[in-house]
């Protein structure tokens, strides 16, 4: 069992180790660090085909040498440069292989400082991982001592998100963290021209964030049925006139991930970027955890067995 | 704090008035943003491109060319009354309608009456405008495919049909936009302002081409009467004025803004309706006007002898329509939800969907209801309906304000009708002025309805109320 951590060759591996090192501590989990060179299609002829190969591998040796010096020594850490026909699939090799309970996987390259874009790598992990793939914002930091603090769960309303949200519970009650269940919603402004003033869409948002509550009372019923529950459980519910608003307005601690389950992240969300789950990624501060499809039902089952 | 006697008297219990909250308790302080042209910009959007596209044809047989003095006429009786309103929305430091300021400041069972009307100013318009909508759609696809909804399923019974298709289908269309979730922005009401305006100077000015002074030489057939009772149906064009009112909280400087973007507004869109009359009545007998549908697209076939002025106008006139349709079914669900929170309405009005935030179930029950309006019911009653409910509403609020003048004379209001108590008493006299003129049906229908909805609040809402139940001591179940 471990935490498989990849980094790509020729970027900074802070971020991704960093909140790798977080996690591996606090679900008490091996280290693997994987730097996966992708080969190329059609494959060069003879050597001009191996010196490519021989940068990349360089690349890969070199960004795991600073992965190396950020991993603390009480950690159990192994590193290793793979061969892979992509960077996708040789992470997901290596996480079959090394029975990875995560991976985690940087922001991608074009984000901006703090902020997590998903990109072709983590789209791709997404649709075939079983198991949830953690993104490091750019610029992530954690102390080498650190444990997670926290594990908030995004719910949206649905039944498979109140079944991730038990999963995420049980999740945190391993890791000893507490535990929160958090909506989010934005104010949308009332049409003017109705002439019906201008904040009866609070209303209707107070009358959501109420529906929501007594949903997630209902949950949270449920985690007090746990045989090992989180350190503390609570709800909240985030709302603003922008994305970014409601999703600070939570509060958030240095040591924390956000859980968002991946039912509308599926094979559409590059196109459908009106979906919340990825309004919710791209404005988190925190790292977010999102659980693929494939992985939810075992993350439900964990629940269940509690 | 506790009552003696369990039960509190009726008169106590019709007239209690919700708390205002303290304005900035919760933070929720107001940002007054909108400037004069945006205020202008609301009340000329909201108002426009309701009624012209298809009122023409209701009016003039009944008004004949003097219908142009029926617009100036609802124009103005329309502009006395917002400027009444406009006073009670500053007065009430709350975001709201006209239901909202009056259960704030006159009470419970005057808040009901003027939601009777606030329903068929909303629910019926949107009827209304969605059966002008079919005529234009079928207009459409008549010009650009050669094909057309059969008679039966494009007009209601009394027209000779079965069911209003088209009508149903945009509601519906509507109704899912909103469940969705919308996000009607500023941009989006100002490209359909600039479509609706465009559209009707099209009109104008291919319409002029086609004058004849001869046109007008029957002025006003029915004389004075004819005149009003066409300014009665034409009241309904002018709906959506209130916008400006209740956009007034948000407006920076409203002692200023407010009555100029109001009387701005107003000017522009009655300069614009008399113009498309005068074009309209200069381009076609009086007598074609009756039983025309798609008036203005097909006034101008009629001049130009092409389809492709008519088209253009269709066009147009489908999609503001649309956005029309839109917005006022939204106001109506979210009436309906302010009602349901208060207890007035069952509280299958306010629920929420937890994944949407949106009120389904509130949305799907006024769709169906004003789909079978539009859908079986003549444009003219809608209209009428339309009219006399708002109209009535605008009477309220006229009476309220000098109610509250005389009961609250240092309430801080941010904006105070000039030359009181002149403006609301003249308003109050053209609301009565124009109802009475109304077909009587219409008044009788009116009539039963707000008894309906004043019966329904006497035997639930009364109960249910949100303030019978704020817990300010533990009183028993009220035995009347």
């Amino acid at each position: 069992m471990s935490i498989v951590v990849g980094v790509a060759p020729g970027h900074s591996a802070s971020a991704p180790v960093q909140l790798g090192i977080l996690l591996a501590r606090s679900y008490r989990q091996d280290l693997v660090v994987v730097s996966v060179c992708a080969s190329t299609w059609p494959p060069r002829i003879g050597r001009r085909e191996a010196a490519y190969q021989e940068a990349l591998v360089a690349g890969a040796e070199s960004v795991l040498a600073e992965a190396r010096a950020l991993v603390p020594g009480d950690l159990t850490a192994a590193f290793e440069v793979r061969t892979a026909s992509s960077a996708r699939r040789g992470l997901l090799e290596a996480a079959g292989e090394h029975g990875a309970v995560r991976l985690v996987v940087g922001a991608a390259g074009d984000a901006a400082e703090g902020v997590i874009a998903v990109g072709s790598v983590s789209t791709g992990l997404l649709q075939s991982a079983d198991v949830p793939v953690a993104i490091a914002p750019h610029g992530f930091t954690a102390g080498a001592e650190d444990r997670l603090e926290r594990v908030t769960a995004a719910y949206s309303g649905s039944e498979t998100s109140a079944e991730l949200v038990l999963g995420a519970a049980a999740v945190a009650a391993d890791a000893g963290a507490d535990f929160r269940v958090a909506s989010f919603a934005t104010r949308p402004q009332a049409v003017t021209e109705a002439a019906i003033g201008f904040t009866v869409e609070d209303d209707v948002i107070d009358e959501w964030a109420e529906v929501i509550r007594a949903h997630t009372e209902e949950i949270l019923a449920d985690i007090a049925e746990f045989s090992e529950r989180p350190r503390s459980v609570d709800i909240v519910v985030g709302a603003g006139d922008t994305w970014a608003d409601a999703i600070s307005a939570i509060g958030w601690r240095s040591a924390e991930v956000l859980l968002v389950g991946s039912s509308s992240l599926g094979p559409l969300a590059r196109i459908s970027l009106g979906s919340h789950a990825m309004k919710i990624v791209r404005h988190s501060p925190v790292p977010v955890v999102l659980v693929p499809r494939r992985a939810a039902e075992a993350y439900a089952a964990r629940a269940g067995a509690q | 704090m506790s009552t003696s006697s369990p039960s509190v008297p009726l008169r106590q219990q019709l007239f209690r008035v919700k708390p205002v909250p303290k304005a900035g308790a919760d933070g929720s302080e107001l940002k007054r943003t909108i400037g004069l042209f945006q205020l202008t910009m609301i009340g000329v959007g909201g108002t426009i491109g309701t009624g012209i596209f298809f009122i023409l044809s209701e009016a003039v047989p009944i008004a004949g060319p003097a219908v142009i003095w029926s617009f100036v006429i609802a124009g103005v009786v329309a502009g006395l009354s917002v400027l009444c309103y406009a006073e009670l929305a500053g007065a009430v430091p709350v975001s709201g309608s006209s239901y909202s300021y009056a259960y704030t400041t006159l009470g419970e069972l005057p808040a009901m009456g003027v939601a009777a009307c606030l329903l068929l100013e909303y629910g019926v318009s949107t009827a209304a405008v969605a059966v002008g909508w079919s005529q234009y759609v079928n207009q459409l696809l008549n010009n650009l495919f050669g094909v057309q909804l059969p008679h039966a399923l494009s007009y209601a019974p009394e027209e000779g049909g079965i069911v209003n298709l088209p009508a149903i289908l945009l509601i519906a269309m509507c109704a899912f936009i909103l469940i969705r979730g919308t996000s009607h922005s500023a941009i989006t009401n100002t490209i359909m302002v600039v479509i609706k305006i465009a559209v009707l100077i099209f009109f104008i000015a291919v319409g002029m081409t086609g004058w004849n002074t001869d046109h007008f030489a029957d002025f006003a057939p029915f004389g004075f009467a004819g005149v009003m009772t066409g300014a009665g149906l034409i009241f309904f064009s002018f709906v959506g004025l209130d916008a400006v009112a209740t956009a007034g909280d948000e407006a920076k400087n409203p002692r200023r803004n407010l009555p100029i973007a109001l009387i701005s507004a107003l000017v522009i869109v009655t300069t614009v309706y008399v113009l498309v009359a005068l074009a309209g009545l200069g381009a076609q007998e009086t007598e074609k006007f009756d039983g025309q549908s798609a008036g203005l697209s097909a006034i101008l076939e009629n001049i130009v002898g092409a389809s492709w002025p008519g088209t253009v106008v269709a066009a147009g006139a489908v999609i503001s329509i649309f956005s029309v349709t839109l917005v006022v079914l939204y106001g109506q669900t979210r009436i309906l939800f302010a009602m349901s929170r208060d207890g007035m309405m069952p509280k299958i009005f306010q629920r929420v969907n937890p994944r949407t935030k949106t009120p389904i179930a509130n949305t799907i029950i006024v769709a169906a209801v004003v789909s079978v309006l539009a859908g079986v019911l003549p444009i003219n009653f809608l209209a009428e309906m339309t009219s006399i409910g708002t109209l009535a509403a605008f009477l309220v609020v006229s009476i309220a304000v000098i109610v509250l003048r005389r009961r609250e004379p240092n309430l801080e209001r941010s904006f105070r009708v000039p030359l009181y108590p002149v403006i609301p008493i003249l308003s109050i006299i053209g609301c009565l002025w124009i109802i009475k003129d109304l077909r009587p049906i219409t008044i009788v229908v009116f009539v039963l309805w707000t008894a309906v909805v004043l019966v329904w609040y006497f035997f639930t809402g009364r109960k249910n109320s949100a303030l019978a139940h704020r817990p300010v001591d533990a009183r028993t179940e009220d035995t009347l």
